[in-house]
C-alpha cells in the first residue's frame, strides 16, 4: 500500500487527518521526515486543543468496569448549570499539560487555532497562555480555562486585547478574574456569545454597564479627561474604537467617556458595540446580587437565552427587577403581555427570550420594601411577585430553582408555574415544604415536561408522582431520588411514559425487584426497556445486584446500570 | 440519461440524480445543457468509475449535507452506515482511487467516507505500525527521533 501523504493531494490528506484526534496526529509525525514536515506544517490540523476529543488507547485505560462510572447524585449542580461535566474520567490517565506542550502545539497551529480547552490543566501558567499572543493566534472563537490559579490577570487583559476579536465562546471557571478583566472583554470581544464565569467569585455587577446615565456619570473620569459632551469623543484614524479607551494596561471603568462610545439605546451613534451574549453563567458568583440584574437585561436582554444565577446572592427581588427592567429598556410592559394572546408574546415582544434560568440555591427572601410598596409580608404579595416575573418570560423553558430552600413552598411553585406553560425542564430538588400539591400544580399547568428532578423533596408520595407521570407524558428524564414512593409509582411510569431515558431511583427504601420490573417492562411488556439509557438505584435497601443483572438483560447494551455509588477520585 | 465515460474509453448510463451527485458532473450540465455525447473523465479508470457510481446510485435520495458553520475538528468518524462500511471493504489501492476520484469528481460525501476509512486505519496506531502499514521507509536519524518524542510527550499517555 503506498504512503497516503505521499500520493494524495494535499487537500485529501488534510481531510483524512481531521478526522484524527490531536494526540494521534502528534505520533504521527514519527512516521516519516515527509509526514512530519507536512502534518507539523498544516496549521488547520492543530487548531483544536481539547483534550476530551483525545483518544486512550485501550492500555491507557485501566481495566474498570466503566459503566459503573456514576454522577448521579452527586451531581449537585444540576445537569445544566456552570459546572459542566469534564471528561474527568481520562484526565486521571494523563500526564497534565505543560507550558512548553502548549507552546509546542500553539506554535503548529498559529492563526488557525479556534478552540483551545485547559480543563484541570494545574500546570499551565501564564507562560503558557502567552503562547497565544506570541503565535497570533487570533482566530480563535472558543477559550476555555478551569480551575486554574496560576494565571496572571494582566495576561488575561492583554490576551483578550490582543484575540479577543473573534471570541465567542468564553469559559473562565475558577480563575481569579476581577470585574475589570470582565469590562475589557465585553469591550474587545463583540463576537461573545456564551460566558460562563461560574465560580468567580470577585465577579459583581460592576463587571456590567450600569442601565442609566446618571449611574455612569456618577463614576470618576479618569484624570486625563478633559470632559466632552456625551457622544463628541471623534474615533481617529487608523486606531480601533477600543483604543482610544484604554492601552492594554490600563483600567477600565463604564464611565461617562466609556459609555459615550459604546453603542446602546440610549447612544446610537457609539462607535463600540457590546456583545450579543446568549448565554451568561455566573454560578456560585458570591457576590452577584439583585443591582447585577437589571444591568445584565439591559445590555443583553435582547440576546439573552440563558442566565444562571445559582448559589448567588439573587433573591426573588431579582426576579422581579426582570420584569420591571424590561420597562425601563422600553420592552412591551407585563401589562401588555398579559393581554395578547400567548403565542404571540415571543414574536412581539422581541426581547427578553430567555429560555433557561437556573436559581437553584439562591435565596428567595422578600420583604415590602423589595417591591417599593408598603404592603403586608403576606402570600398576596409573594405572588405578585412570582407572577409578574413569569409573565415577563412565559416562554421559559428551562428552570431550576431547589436547593435546600425554605422559601419554595406550594404556593410559590403554583404561582410560578401558573405562566409558564412551555416549561420542559424544572428543577426543585431538597426543597423540605414541598408536598403533593406541588406536583399537582406542575401536572395541571406543564404538560411539556421533558425533564423533572424533584429529588430529597422528603413530602412527595406516590400521589403526586403518579398524577405528574399520567400529565406529563414525555418525559425523558425523571430523578426521584430519596423520595417515599412505592412499586405503585414506577407501575405508573412503565406503563405511561414512552420515552424516558434516565430514571433515577437512588436512596428510595420501598421500591422492590418488582417495582423496577414493571418500570422496565410495563404491564404490557412494552415499559421504558426500549429507551432507558440510564436507570439508578443505589441505597436501596430492598434492591441488589440480582436486580442490576436482569436489567442489564432487558435494557440496550449501552445503558447504564448501577445500584452502588462509585465516587470519582481524583489522582 | 447521462453518459460518463471512463479513461479507458468505457460508457456508463446513468440517471441525472446519480450523475448530479458529482459536483463536477453537475455545473457542466448547468453550464451547458444536458448532451447526448459522453462526458469524458479522463482521470478514472472504469474499474473506479463503476464503484463510484455504485456508491452515487445508493445514495442518490439522500438530503443534501448541511455543512456545520464552523467544522471544529476533530470530526466524528464512528458514524459510518452499515452500507458505507460493506462498501469500504476493498482493497488499499482501490481505496486511494477512489479518494482521487472523489475528490476530482468533487463528491463529498463519498471523499469524507474514503477519508474517515482512512482516518480509521490511522488512528491509535504506532508510528512503526503505520509504517508497516503503508510501507514507509523510517528516515530519522535517533537523535531527531529523540527530538520530536521529547516535542510530543504531551500526546503520550503515562
Amino acid at each position: 500500500m503506498p504512503d497516503p501523504v505521499l500520493v494524495l493531494p494535499s487537500n485529501v490528506v488534510i481531510d483524512i487527518f481531521r478526522n484524527i484526534p490531536l494526540n494521534d496526529i502528534a505520533r504521527c509525525t514519527l512516521v516519516s521526515k515527509h509526514w512530519f514536515y507536512s502534518l507539523s506544517g498544516w496549521g488547520v490540523l492543530w487548531s483544536v486543543i481539547d483534550r476530551s476529543t483525545w483518544t486512550c488507547r485501550a492500555t491507557d485505560l485501566s481495566e474498570d468496569g466503566h459503566n459503573m462510572l456514576y454522577t448521579g447524585s452527586d451531581d449537585i449542580h444540576g445537569f445544566d448549570s456552570g459546572i459542566d461535566r469534564v471528561n474527568f474520567r481520562y484526565q486521571q490517565h494523563r500526564r497534565r499539560l505543560r507550558d512548553r506542550d502548549i507552546w509546542l502545539i500553539v506554535r503548529r497551529a498559529g492563526p488557525a487555532l479556534t478552540k483551545l480547552v485547559l480543563n484541570l490543566e494545574i500546570w499551565i501558567t501564564s507562560t503558557g497562555i502567552r503562547s497565544l499572543i506570541q503565535c497570533c493566534c487570533v482566530n480563535i472563537r472558543h477559550l476555555e480555562i478551569r480551575a486554574n490559579g496560576n494565571l496572571e490577570v494582566g495576561l488575561l487583559k492583554e490576551l483578550f486585547t490582543q484575540i479577543g476579536a473573534r471570541l465567542e465562546t468564553v469559559v473562565l471557571v475558577s480563575v481569579e478574574v476581577g470585574n475589570s478583566l470582565v469590562r475589557r472583554l465585553l469591550l474587545f470581544a463583540p463576537h461573545l456569545k456564551h460566558l460562563n464565569l461560574s465560580y468567580c467569585w470577585d465577579v459583581t455587577c460592576d463587571a456590567f454597564p450600569p442601565t442609566d446615565s446618571i449611574e455612569y456619570q456618577a463614576l470618576a473620569a479618569p484624570e486625563n479627561y478633559s470632559g466632552e459632551e456625551n457622544g463628541s469623543v471623534k474615533v481617529g484614524g487608523s486606531k480601533s474604537p477600543q483604543s482610544l479607551l484604554c492601552s492594554s494596561s490600563s483600567e477600565i471603568v463604564w464611565d461617562s467617556k466609556t459609555m459615550a462610545n459604546i453603542k446602546h439605546r440610549g447612544n446610537p451613534r457609539g462607535t463600540i458595540s457590546l456583545p450579543k451574549l446568549e448565554t451568561l453563567r455566573l454560578c456560585l458568583c458570591r457576590d452577584i446580587d439583585n443591582s447585577a440584574i437589571p444591568r445584565i437585561i439591559h445590555t443583553f436582554g435582547d440576546s439573552l437565552l440563558e442566565l444562571d444565577v445559582s448559589k448567588t446572592k439573587v433573591t426573588l427581588q431579582g426576579l422581579c427587577e426582570i420584569a420591571t427592567s424590561a420597562k425601563i429598556c422600553n420592552f412591551q410592559t407585563t401589562d401588555s403581555l398579559h393581554n395578547t394572546g400567548k403565542k404571540d408574546m415571543h414574536q412581539k415582544s422581541g426581547a427578553l427570550n430567555l429560555h433557561k434560568l437556573n436559581i437553584a440555591y439562591t435565596k428567595f427572601s422578600i420583604n415590602a420594601n423589595v417591591l417599593g410598596v408598603n404592603m403586608p409580608r403576606d402570600l398576596s404579595l409573594r405572588s405578585w411577585g412570582v407572577s409578574n416575573f413569569t409573565a415577563a418570560v412565559p416562554w421559559l423553558t428551562n428552570l431550576r430553582i431547589g436547593g435546600e430552600n425554605k422559601y419554595v413552598t406550594n404556593e410559590f411553585v403554583e404561582q410560578l408555574v401558573l405562566n409558564l406553560n412551555m416549561l420542559t425542564t424544572i428543577g426543585i430538588h431538597d426543597c423540605e415544604k414541598l408536598t403533593d400539591i406541588a406536583l399537582f400544580s406542575l401536572a395541571t399547568h406543564c404538560p411539556k415536561l421533558e425533564v423533572t428532578d424533584i429529588r430529597l423533596c422528603n413530602q412527595f408520595t406516590d400521589h403526586g408522582v403518579i398524577a405528574l407521570v399520567q400529565s406529563c407524558r414525555d418525559l425523558r428524564e425523571l430523578s426521584l431520588s430519596g423520595l417515599q414512593i412505592s412499586d405503585e409509582s414506577l407501575v405508573v411510569i412503565g406503563d405511561t411514559l414512552r420515552h424516558l431515558q434516565i430514571l433515577v431511583l437512588d436512596m428510595c427504601q420501598q421500591i422492590t425487584a418488582e417495582g423496577i420490573q414493571s418500570a422496565v417492562e410495563g404491564s404490557d411488556g412494552l415499559g421504558c426497556q426500549f429507551t432507558l439509557k440510564k436507570l439508578t438505584f443505589a441505597d436501596c435497601v430492598n434492591l441488589g445486584a440480582d436486580t442490576v443483572n436482569w436489567c442489564r438483560k432487558r435494557l440496550s447494551s449501552d445503558a447504564l446500570v448501577a445500584c452502588m455509588i462509585e465516587r470519582i477520585s481524583f489522582s | 440519461m447521462v453518459t460518463l465515460q471512463s479513461s479507458d474509453k468505457r460508457d456508463f448510463q446513468v440517471s441525472m440524480e446519480v450523475a448530479k451527485q458529482s459536483v463536477l458532473i453537475k455545473n457542466l450540465i448547468d453550464d451547458l445543457g444536458e448532451t447526448e455525447d459522453a462526458i469524458p473523465l479522463p482521470n478514472v479508470t472504469s474499474k473506479v468509475l463503476e464503484k463510484v457510481i455504485e456508491y452515487c446510485e445508493h445514495h442518490k435520495h439522500d438530503p443534501p449535507v448541511i455543512k456545520d458553520e464552523y467544522d471544529d475538528l476533530p470530526k466524528r468518524s464512528d458514524d459510518i452506515s452499515p452500507w458505507d462500511e460493506q462498501y469500504m471493504k476493498i482493497d488499499q489501492e482501490m481505496l486511494f482511487e477512489i479518494l482521487l476520484a472523489s475528490n476530482y469528481m468533487d463528491i463529498k460525501p463519498l471523499l469524507d467516507l474514503g477519508c474517515k476509512t482512512v482516518a480509521n486505519m490511522i488512528r491509535g496506531k504506532s508510528a512503526e505500525e503505520i509504517r508497516k502499514m503503508f510501507n514507509i521507509v523510517d528516515d530519522f536519524t535517533p537523535e531527531e527521533k529523540e527530538q520530536i518524542k521529547k516535542e510530543n510527550e504531551w500526546a503520550e499517555a503515562n
